[in-house]
């Protein structure tokens, strides 16, 4: 299990994140390893294996120190070239760098991108950087200095002022104040405590905590030894979605590492102070992110939320006192608790510190995992750091941000800073950080709809708004984009939507209609398209589509006819295409392939 | 005014630490609706009706589970709060099958919703719970209909299968109050929350049939249902709840002196259901107690006197009978002495009826010949003194068959970690609940208790107890272990238990009611007599088993039996007057001691159904029966509650007080006619002095407990130490599909009740035989002992077994709960809520499509949609060659290779929704390969 470290002329960190490896990266990795063998560079080259650079898009992807060179789409095939090119010859592969859209510009270093030059890394300080299977790179890179601190220089109580001040906010959706939940839990009577890491990320759209588990596992491991610390908890779990099996893996070689160093199990540092962390998997329901619902899930029970209070800190786990943070909370301790508070503080805004790291998603071009600091614009996330929207008649239409809790901000609020305030005034919440940028072709209703499904069948059943209220809306969205809409429809689900809100057991609910009512509050017309013109503007409604080609638009490219998988087109040259929709299957293809949109 | 203090709708009003907002408003008349609330179990806040708004709060708090603080401002009755309510109300409303509020629909569609609506029932009436559904009033009150919402398919068949419960899941609102009656009240483990959001169920184990499953049929549930889901079949459309008359009585059956509320029309009984919040049962019942009253219709019951001639029984009117009667009893004085005349009286008679029985064969007649074979002096402390009794210790007591609704505080407070001893020979229900289970030979459970004082005197030095000791020095421990069977490390465990501060609560069956003496010993030597939650207490097996004692008949008559077996012995009986007991029954104690009762010279049976007895009497004397007749019974307890005449006695049938005065008067006495309340206050109160102060009337509701005295009687025991409870067993045979209920609830000699052991294996082993997973069970079973003892290894051990067989059947599910110790409900509600476990095989190759939202944007629907074309299945089902299943996931958490299809472990981002073929059709070549 334990590798050794020793110096290298040149570092290639493959990047080893879920997307690389499902393109093929530990293949590159092995190829570049024999082919380095092949030349005699193994005492030169080192290649290791890195957690998500977060470009996940253009993966395989690698990244050379000291030269800090980014190379990207990396393939077996290319693997000899690259090392005569790079590593014998000296030269830049210009095949595999990052291209600037706008100007074609081939960029070689990785701080000149765009995509990673606008990012601030705290939590992500490590990613691309260190192998996440090997101790010693966490340890090179001050790894575990803070636990030593908290443990060995102080006290419950100046840990948690230390937090406090900070000013941080739970990363996992709600933004409460860590510090102050921490002191609850700390004020609260008993020996026996929990700590506890909520890793079962379920959003749609969002794998933040998955990439920091897979990236920097003993980032979350020590940020757990301090909060364990603070509050006085001696055992502490993760949960961890079992649909993540590299996480898990990585998680459990941390563990099973930090164990071996003694930062884990009796007398940590010598400190006198034991902590035991165990894994335990999840098992696929949503709401198992719901603080009580979690705690109940590790008790071998249904996740069905209580209502609260008594709040965790005093009746959590077992009935134990118990704190429950997100993996990237835990990621940012131990940083707070190195770097101090005030260094913290002096990043975001005043009331929401630090940064938060995105999953950026969607109509954008650069897709992956960003880490920006609070405040910054929505604009700056999806033009600086996305890189924009992908194809030219594509239009910027909204971004959704937080998930099936949270809302689209629309085009016309693009410059609303990301942080916990500004984005609840929207509508929307910040959430534990999916963002998914949606262009013009994302029908706002059929948007709603997806996420109303989702909440469906996630709902855990036990509270009537939800379990039923959250049904009743689908239905009526259902009626909408099948054509079927009533006059009065937008009225109940606005009616519906605040009394789910307000009348629900727990978070889930709580914010389940926030997407309904985001969309209808800044794309009402387009429910009024659907409902009174039984027209979907983004064509995305199949039912409300005509299947028809309308002329004055054809501009006799003949593209849906070579499309068409059922020959229901009929087109000769410089004639428009006409569709027969008896033999239409409604596939779309056709949709899809048309540049001027003259395809109703 | 104290400081705790919160307003309620401007209404200052004062609150203990711990109440809810529904407690502070109920206890100052401020009306809060609830559905889900179930009272003796904890709020789950499930239905939102009690929503309250409280000035600050983010969003609207359910009164019944947000406790009250300083200074809270509450309105219960603000627009937000009534708009919510209205509207959780029409949710409801149009979740399922309530059709009662469709008159409030335009009535021209009333028509078809009543017709379609008596299709459905299989009847010709809306729902059975018309009038007394909480919904309905609820819509009513809040005049709600649901109109603007849709009407949710309910898709559930009634489930009318089962025995005594109908179960109708369409008009189940999932409030889970039944769930927490069979849970936390009952504590049956029957039932349970299954599956989740939109598709949530109540469900069994397996969800199978009530009767396939681990219900014993005490109807709990129905009596917590707000609507119409859960209704008793035997009075299913038989009973508007505005047309019965109630009458409150005390139950028939055994000992613990349930309190029932008797629902009457047309002079019947239709339906039973606790009273709640009433002393002892606090509303809960068992099976007989809620649907074992039919036998007082029986087709068998006597109705008129009859007189045996030529060696036949004929129909007789009562002057002639009792003349008879009278006749007899002077001659046989005359002749052979008092003493040739004997009593036998049931213990199930009231008070009354046992008093003038009394009187009349001791104090007139002059026999001491008199006796009541289950007279059995009950308990030391209270039955509410189980549900807080740190530890118990249980001996030789089936409880939750014998004494069921006793055997609910039992579990509770085992639920609520108090510590259970059981010592018994049989693995007994409650067993499984023990925290230590003896199960020793048949018949050496003397021999384990006196082991036991012997450990104790000799784990620390107790002071005194001189005469003890010398009896404790006939038990060393290798004896003991070599007679009971019971290795020294369990008894250890067990003495463990006993010998610590907390008193021990000492309870006993009657299979072992001739050991009080050594049961004495050993709660002398633990300081636990005279205390609370300590004791010795034996639950009586019959309503008035105590009450006998209390009116002077003594348990077993030795002389009767002397006399009744045979020529040898000189006294003769010749004249025997039985009441209401049945001496000729086959293989009872009873007839073992009496002997043939033909071998009387003269019988006369005085009861309420033909017996075996009734066949060989002279007259037989039709009595009224429970809840015909007036009365009082004394409980287990120690409680004498009011027995109640609900319904006119059939045919002649006479009241029993009313027969006995009158055989008085024809043996010349001049006994006036009273009514029961003045044989009770104006004789038997003077005469027993420790039931002085127990009037009628302070008895008009719950009822009220003798102190307790120390003395204890030994009730009848077999010499084998069993117990023919025949008198259950007979009342039960007369109630239509009961009795073959009971074995349910005591399965005979072995019954583990959570689903037959033995069963549950075949079936398993079976499904691996058909699998070809045989060689995995020995890995299943290392995994099921490796997490047995460990909370919460539910999860795992399903996550461990799915890894090996690749799903989780129902015969998997059952095995796991037995190998876990967990009720199946509880296996199956965990399994069908969370999407990771799978209860059908899956194809070879899953393929998982992402529809997380970076997915779903970019095309991931229509990746679906050709996929579903491609393999021609549906989305969660297998294609028919077993390749491929298809599914759709939320979001695999690779987003930035949107539209992302998972195939096994291989991830496959960047799909072309338009092109999937090559992807899924590369596992099928691959995997035709050799």
């Amino acid at each position: 299990m334990e590798k050794t470290r020793k110096t290298y002329h040149t570092n290639l960190m493959i990047c080893a994140g879920t997307g690389c490896v499902s393109c093929g990266s530990f293949g590159v990795r092995d190829a570049l390893i024999a082919e380095i063998e092949k030349q005699d560079l193994s005492h030169e080259v080192l290649v290791a294996t890195t957690g998500c650079n977060g470009f996940c898009a253009a993966g395989p992807l690698l990244v050379s120190y000291p030269d800090g060179v980014f190379y990207q789409k990396l393939q077996v095939e290319d693997v000899p070239f690259f090392v005569e090119e790079y590593l014998l010859k000296g030269r830049v592969v210009k095949k595999h760098l990052f291209v600037r859209p706008e100007d074609k510009e081939a960029i070689p270093a990785i701080n000149d991108i765009g995509f990673f030059s606008n990012q601030l890394l705290v939590t992500l300080r490590n990613r691309g950087l260190i192998d996440p299977e090997i101790i010693d790179d966490y340890i090179a890179r001050d790894g575990y200095m803070a636990a030593e601190k908290a443990l060995n220089e102080m006290t419950s109580e100046e840990i948690i002022r230390e937090v406090t001040t900070s000013g941080i906010r739970g990363r996992g959706g709600g933004g409460f104040p860590t510090g102050l939940k921490w002191k609850f839990c700390a004020d609260a009577s008993g020996d026996q405590k929990y700590i506890l890491c909520n890793a079962d990320e379920g959003d749609p759209g969002a794998f933040m905590d998955r990439s920091i588990l897979e990236a920097d596992p003993h980032a979350v491991l020590e940020g757990m030894i301090i909060g364990a610390k603070a509050i006085g908890a001696h055992q502490g779990y993760i949960y961890v979605r079992a649909e993540y099996p590299l996480a898990i893996e990585r998680l459990e070689t941390a563990i099973a590492q930090a164990e071996d160093y003694g930062l884990l199990g009796d007398d940590i540092l010598g400190s006198g102070f034991d902590l035991k962390i165990e894994l335990y998997h999840g098992a696929g329901a949503f709401v198992c992110g719901e603080e009580t619902a979690l705690m109940l899930s590790i008790q071998g029970q249904r996740g069905m939320p209580r209502p609260r209070p008594p709040f965790p800190a005093h009746k959590g786990l077992w009935n134990l006192p118990t704190v429950l943070n997100n993996v990237e909370t835990w990621a940012n301790i131990p940083q707070i608790i190195f770097r101090g508070s005030n260094w913290f503080k002096s990043l975001g805004t005043e009331k929401s510190t630090g940064t938060k790291v995105f999953a950026l998603t969607g109509c954008v071009k650069n897709i992956g995992l960003i880490e920006v600091p609070m405040g910054v614009s929505l604009r700056s996330i999806v033009y600086d750091v996305g890189g924009g929207i992908p194809g030219k008649r594509r239009k910027l239409k909204a971004v959704q941000v937080g998930g099936p809790s949270g809302g689209c901000i629309p085009e016309s609020l693009i410059d609303t800073p990301v942080d916990f305030e500004s984005i609840v005034k929207t509508g929307a919440i910040v959430g534990s950080g999916g963002m998914v940028v949606m262009d013009d072709t994302s029908c706002m209703v059929d948007v709603a709809k997806f996420f109303l499904e989702f909440t469906v069948e996630e709902s855990c059943g036990k509270c009537t708004p939800c379990r039923e209220g959250t049904q009743q809306m689908l239905h009526i969205l259902d009626r909408i984009t099948l054509g079927k809409g009533r006059p009065e429809d937008i009225d109940t689900l606005i009616t519906l939507s605040a009394m789910i809100k307000s009348a629900s057991l727990c978070g889930l609910g709580q914010t389940a209609p926030n997407p309904v009512e985001t969309t209808i509050k800044y794309f009402r017309e387009e429910y009024e398209a659907h409902i009174f013109e039984k027209r979907c503007p983004a064509k995305k409604c199949k039912a409300l589509l005509k299947f028809e080609v309308v002329p004055e638009l054809c501009k006799k490219c003949g593209l849906c006819f070579k499309a068409c998988p059922s020959n229901a087109i009929t087109w000769v040259k410089k004639s428009v295409a006409v569709i027969d929709v008896d033999k239409c299957t409604q596939c779309m293809n056709c949709y899809a392939v048309c540049k001027f949109d003259s395809i109703i | 005014m104290s400081e705790n203090t919160i307003t309620i709708n401007g209404r200052t009003l004062e609150f203990s630490p711990g109440d809810t907002i529904l407690d502070v408003a109920r206890s100052d008349g401020i009306f809060i609706p609830t559905l889900c609330h179930l009272k003796g179990a904890n709020p789950t806040g499930a239905c939102r009706i009690c929503v309250v708004e409280i000035e600050g709060g983010r969003a609207l708090a359910p009164a019944c589970a947000m406790p009250a603080s300083k200074g809270m401002v509450v309105h219960t009755n603000s627009p937000t709060v009534l708009t919510a309510r209205r509207y959780i109300v029409g949710l409801l409303l149009q979740s399922g099958n309530h059709n009662c509020a469709s008159r409030l629909k335009d009535p021209s569609e009333w028509t078809d919703l009543q017709q379609q609506a008596e299709a459905y029932d299989q009847s010709g009436e809306l729902c059975d719970v018309y009038g007394e559904c909480r919904l309905q009033a609820l819509s009513y009150l809040y005049q709600a209909d649901g109109g603007d919402l849709a009407g949710l398919d309910p898709h559930y068949e009634i489930e009318m299968s089962s025995p005594l419960i109908i179960r109708d899941s369409s008009r189940c609102i999932l409030c889970g109050r039944c769930v927490q009656a069979c849970n936390d009240i009952q504590v049956n483990n029957a039932i349970s929350h299954g599956y989740r959001g939109a598709t949530s169920k109540i469900i069994t184990g397996g969800d199978s049939p009530l009767e396939r499953s681990d219900c014993v049929f005490c109807g709990e549930c129905i009596q917590a249902c707000p609507v119409g889901a859960l209704v008793e079949k035997q009075s299913r459309y038989r009973i508007r709840p505005w047309e019965a008359r109630h009458v409150r009585t005390t139950c028939p059956y055994c000992g613990v002196g349930c309190q029932l509320d008797l629902h009457i029309k047309d002079n019947k009984i239709m339906k039973v259901t606790g009273v709640e919040g009433a002393l002892p049962n606090l509303g809960r019942l068992c099976v007989k107690g809620r649907f074992g009253f039919d036998f007082i219709s029986s087709p068998k019951r006597l109705t008129k006197p009859m007189i045996r001639e030529n060696g036949e029984l004929r129909d007789a009117s009562w002057d002639e009978a009792l003349n008879l009667v009278a006749a007899k009893i002077k001659e046989t004085k005359e002749k052979s002495g008092a003493d040739a005349i004997a009593a036998i009286c049931s213990a199930r008679a009231t008070n009354e009826t046992l008093y003038l029985m009394k009187k009349l064969f001791a104090t007139a007649i002059g026999t001491n010949k008199i006796t009541s074979p289950f007279a059995a002096t009950g308990m030391s402390n209270s039955i509410a003194d189980l549900q807080k009794a740190p530890v118990i210790l249980l001996i030789g007591s089936d409880v939750t068959a014998d004494s069921p609704v006793a055997g609910t505080f039992i579990k509770q407070a085992v639920k609520s970690g108090a510590k259970l001893i059981v010592i018994d020979s049989r693995p007994t229900t409650i067993s499984q609940f023990a925290t230590v289970h003896l199960q020793i030979k048949k018949g050496t459970e003397s021999v384990l208790v006196n082991g036991i004082i012997r450990q104790l005197i000799e784990r620390s030095s107790r002071e005194g107890f001189d005469d003890l000791k010398k009896i404790a020095e006939y038990y060393p421990p290798g004896k003991v272990t070599s007679i009971t069977g019971i290795d020294p490390e369990s008894i250890n465990a067990a003495v463990a238990i006993l010998d610590a501060e907390d008193p021990v609560m000492l309870v006993y069956g009657s299979s072992v009611a001739g050991l009080v003496k050594d049961f004495a010993r050993l709660q002398q030597i633990l300081g636990n007599l005279d205390r609370e939650y300590g004791g010795v207490n034996h639950l009586g097996d019959l309503c008035n088993s105590q009450g006998a004692v209390d009116m002077g008949f003594m348990p077993v008559f030795v002389d009767i039996f002397k006399s009744l077996t045979g020529p040898k012995v000189d006294e003769k009986i010749d004249f025997l007057y039985c009441c209401g007991e049945n001496p000729a029954i086959g293989e009872s104690a009873l007839r073992s001691m009496t002997r043939a009762p033909k071998s009387v010279g003269f019988l006369v049976v005085q009861d309420i159904l033909e017996n075996e007895t009734t066949k060989h009497a002279d007259v037989v004397l039709p009595a009224a029966a429970w809840s015909e007749d007036d009365g009082t019974y004394t409980s287990c307890e120690r409680r004498v509650s009011r027995t109640r005449s609900a319904v006119v006695a059939p045919g002649e049938a006479k009241s029993e007080i009313r027969i006995f005065v009158e055989l008085a008067r024809r043996l010349g006495l001049d006994w006036e006619h009273r009514t029961s309340r003045e044989i009770w206050e104006k004789e038997i109160l003077p005469e027993i002095p420790r039931l002085s102060g127990i009037t009628y009337d302070r008895i008009e509701d719950d009822g009220l407990q003798w102190p307790a005295r120390s003395a204890v009687r030994s009730p009848l025991c077999h010499p084998k130490g069993e117990i023919h409870n025949y008198h259950h067993r007979q009342m039960c045979e007369q109630c239509d599909g009961l009795l073959e209920l009971l074995p349910r609830t005591r399965k005979g000699k072995a019954f583990p009740s959570v689903g037959n052991e033995e069963e549950v294996n075949r079936k398993f082993i079976a499904l691996l035989e058909a699998d070809k997973m045989t060689e995995h069970k020995e890995l299943i079973d290392k995994t099921l002992a490796a997490y047995r003892s460990r909370p919460g290894g539910l999860i795992p051990v399903l996550q461990k077994v799915q890894g090996i067989l690749g799903y989780l059947p129902i015969e998997t599910q059952n095995y796991i709960a037995n190998g876990l110790g967990l009720p199946a409900s509880n296996v199956f509600g965990v399994t069908s809520f969370y999407s990771f476990f799978t209860m059908v095989r899956r194809g070879k190759h899953i393929v998982r499509v992402c529809l997380g939202t970076a997915c779903y944007v970019k095309g991931a629907d229509r990746i679906v949609d050709n996929l579903k074309e491609q393999l021609n299945v549906e989305v969660g089902a297998t294609t028919e060659d077993r390749m491929f299943t298809l599914e759709a996931v939320r979001c695999v958490g690779a987003c930035g290779l949107a539209p992302v299809v998972v195939v096994g472990e291989d991830t496959h981002g960047l799909v072309d929704p338009f092109n999937t073929a090559n992807i899924v059709e590369k596992y099928r070549s691959v995997s035709d390969e050799p």
